[in-house]
């Protein structure tokens, strides 16, 4: 974690990881999954995760997402030991700080569109009407003010990423963590999320981390990470990035 | 490093958890109705047993009443004849509180005072409950408790401090066994029994002497004909030798003596023989005897004359229109032997002629009351011997209804295992929206306590339905004059709250499992 530049070093750390380790021990047999990991992640970048499947890339997003606790080693997320949260601590967290975007989007099969982006404002104790207002202003956001009734299985892929992505908004969470958004779509639709993304990051100041084999996400990103075998093989910014991967190819 | 900021999740409202609740399952309506229909199959069982249970025990209840009722002439002709033993007589305590008839009788037969009297009846009260527990072991435990004693010998045997040594070893050996007296009111029992023994004799010997007075002032007449006046001369000859009577009762038995004495007296008009004499002109005479009630049933009922029973003629009367033409028919006999000497009537209770001049209501009222009895009697056969274990259900029924009721539950449990295993990464989605276990665990349980409603309301009409109709079937005018509605709405409303709970009960498991899910689930891709 060297290579970032002194301007973000001035940012504020949102997400700080000091010599994170995960290992799961399955009949007898011990496998580590991260074998430590220091990153921290400033408020507002957009940073990718890259890395061949099997690398630990899955394990860091939920150690990060407060999903899983780690084996040792911490985690802070804003500032806020993950391991010493309580169960509805956690659930305060996850439901305020982090909003998730998932691979099959994961939305609420039975809700329409609206009630699935307001479920987490439900959680978060807003009142129905105030969550209808914000969920309707964020469907606008994502381009689907006119389908909140509609119910995830009358969308398209792309059209139900864009609402888990109004739904990832909900509480107006400090980071964005986004599990290969682009996977199950496209390239122009996917594209069109991708973008989305960048704007959300641009525009309201989230950060967003986004593991993904899309090699398009190079280009809208602010750094790259790249983990094998549990620890972190590589991290660029974006300008260096370009020009090793034309030099790779 | 900055103090913990989070705060704790609030819970989600009530309203909007139910609502998530309903929009899933009817989202899953198919295996919605698959789970709601198992809960229908034991909801409906357990409504249709209960409420037959119910309903029965109540019909029960008033058929027995009724009966008692009907037979109260025959428990006074029996008390008016003979003073009964001494069991029968503890039995008759043993259900006796202060004040009672009963009570207030003995208290005037004999010169014993209240607080005797009411310590007579309490002692009474243990040895029938003993008793009644030695009746109702099987041979083999009742002869190794005490041995071949039979009744009231049985104190007697236990009064022995060897036999109650081997009653009480033989008691210590067999668990199943459970006496119901401790061993001292057993021994005060066996202590008191002596003078016990001497006042229930007292009791009878007064009853006998009572009895006896009367019989004297009866002077040969029979009891029946004396009870037909028990509202008037006869009844205060009964107060007289100290028996406990009073004016409703008193109209009660004449009543239903003067319907036996007159239901006698019809049925012996099937042997009312018609003798008409003619004589031939050498001057003999010969006779020509014919059955003429007889005669008339046949024609109406298609018999032989002589295959003619009382049965035919009670079922016959019960129209109005036949009652008529029978007494027409009669009086019309009874016009012709009155106006030829060669023509009588002849019977065996030489005062049949009485059964003629009754008005035809009369053979119809009684005909009724005969219909109404077999049908009590029919209801009681029914009903059968009942030993009430929980609700009105006998001990194998009860065992029937929990293992329905356990399977139904196990169902249950597996429909919503495999509900959670489903819906595995919805549940781990909302997690990840900041839900709390506990609401997760709430909606599931809440999800199948709302099948369990649906389930049971439908099993119990469909239940309470089947028994309803059934028990119409079987009881039929019992069913109406013992209205049992009630008994059958509570059986419903019983077998409802049973069905949610159950299914409340058989979702915990599940909800647990999913409550303690991983959010990280969520991420996993199929």
């Amino acid at each position: 974690m060297t290579t970032s530049s002194s301007a973000i070093d001035n940012r504020r750390v949102i997400i700080r990881t000091v010599e994170l380790r995960k290992s799961f021990v399955k009949k007898g047999v011990t496998t580590e999954a991260l074998r430590g990991i220091d990153i921290s992640i400033f408020q507002g970048e957009f940073i990718s995760v890259m890395g061949p499947s099997g690398s630990g890339k899955s394990t860091f997003f939920n150690m990060i997402g407060g999903l899983d606790s780690p084996t040792s080693g911490r985690v802070f997320i804003d500032e806020v030991d993950v391991a010493q949260l309580t169960a509805e601590e956690l659930a305060y967290l996850r439901c305020h700080k982090i909003g998730y975007i998932f691979q099959s989007y994961n939305l609420i099969k039975y809700m329409t569109a609206l009630e699935n982006v307001t479920t987490p404002m439900a959680f978060g104790g807003v009142g129905p009407d105030e969550a209808r207002e914000r969920g309707m202003s964020l469907l606008e956001l994502v381009g689907l003010k006119a389908r909140w009734h509609h119910r995830p299985i009358e969308m398209s892929g792309g059209q139900q990423q864009r609402v888990a992505i109004a739904r990832s908004l909900a509480n107006d969470p400090s980071v964005l963590l986004c599990d290969e958004p682009t996977a199950n779509l496209d390239l122009s639709t996917g594209q069109e999320i991708l973008e989305l993304l960048q704007k959300l990051s641009h525009e309201k100041g989230v950060t967003v981390i986004c593991a993904t084999h899309d090699h398009r996400m190079m280009d809208i990103c602010d750094r790259l990470m790249w983990i094998r075998d549990g620890k972190i093989e590589r991290i660029a910014n974006r300008g260096d990035v370009r020009i090793e991967i034309g030099g790779i190819e | 490093m900055k103090p913990i900021t989070t705060a704790e999740q609030p819970w989600l409202s009530f309203k909007r958890t139910i609502d998530i609740t309903i929009d899933g399952i009817r989202y899953r309506l198919f295996r919605a109705s698959v789970t709601v229909a198992i809960i229908i199959l034991a909801v409906a069982f357990l409504t249709n047993v209960l409420a037959e249970g119910l309903i029965k025990s109540k019909i029960n209840a008033h058929v027995t009443e009724r009966q008692t009722i009907n037979q109260r002439v025959y428990d006074w002709s029996a008390r008016l004849a003979t003073p009964g033993d001494t069991e029968s007589l503890l039995e008759e305590l043993a259900m006796t509180k202060e004040g009672s008839r009963l009570f207030r009788e003995c208290r005037q037969l004999t010169d014993m005072n209240d607080s005797e009297l009411t310590q007579l009846c309490r002692q009474s009260q243990s040895i029938v409950v003993f008793l009644g527990f030695l009746n109702r072991l099987d041979y083999a435990k009742r002869r190794s408790l005490v041995h071949t004693a039979e009744g009231l010998a049985v104190l007697q045997w236990l009064r022995l401090p060897r036999n109650m040594a081997s009653f009480q070893q033989a008691l210590g050996t067999i668990h199943s066994v459970k006496c119901p007296l401790s061993q001292d009111e057993l021994n005060r029992m066996l202590d008191d029994f002596p003078a016990m023994e001497i006042q229930l004799k007292r009791i009878l010997d007064a009853r006998a002497q009572a009895i006896q007075t009367l019989s004297r002032h009866l002077a040969g007449r029979p009891l029946l004909e004396a009870l037909c006046e028990t509202d008037s001369g006869f009844g205060s000859l009964i107060r007289q030798a100290g028996f406990m009577l009073d004016s409703e009762e008193a109209a009660l038995i004449s009543r239903q003596a003067r319907a036996i004495q007159d239901e006698l007296l019809i049925e012996s008009l099937l042997e009312v023989r018609l003798i008409r004499q003619t004589r031939t002109h050498d001057g003999s005479t010969s006779s020509h005897t014919t059955q003429p009630v007889r005669q008339f049933l046949a024609q109406a009922s298609s018999q032989l004359p002589s295959d003619v029973t009382t049965l035919d003629l009670w079922t016959m009367l019960e129209s109005p229109r036949n009652a008529r033409l029978l007494s027409e028919r009669l009086l019309e006999m009874q016009d012709s032997s009155s106006a030829s000497d060669d023509v009588h009537l002849e019977a065996l209770p030489p005062h049949f002629l009485r059964a003629i001049s009754m008005p035809p209501e009369r053979f119809v009222e009684l005909a009724e009351s005969r219909r109404e009895a077999s049908s009590l009697e029919k209801a009681a056969r029914l009903i059968g011997v009942r030993e009430d274990v929980f609700f009105g259900l006998d001990e194998r029924m009860a065992w029937l209804l929990v293992i329905s009721l356990l399977v139904c539950g196990v169902g249950i449990t597996n429909a919503m295992m495999m509900s959670v295993t489903e819906r595995f990464k919805e549940i781990a989605t909302l997690k990840c929206l900041g839900a709390l276990d506990g609401f997760i665990m709430l909606m599931f349980v809440l999800e199948s306590s709302a099948m369990g409603l649906v389930g049971g309301c439908l099993g119990a009409l469909f239940g309470g339905l089947i028994g309803f109709i059934r028990m119409l079937f079987a009881f039929g005018p019992e069913f109406f004059s013992a209205m049992p509605i009630g008994n059958l709405f509570l059986g419903m409303g019983a077998s409802v709250l049973i069905g949610t709970i159950l299914a409340a009960v058989a979702a915990i498991i599940p909800s647990f499992k999913a409550a303690r899910l991983a959010p990280m689930e969520a991420m996993r891709v199929e």
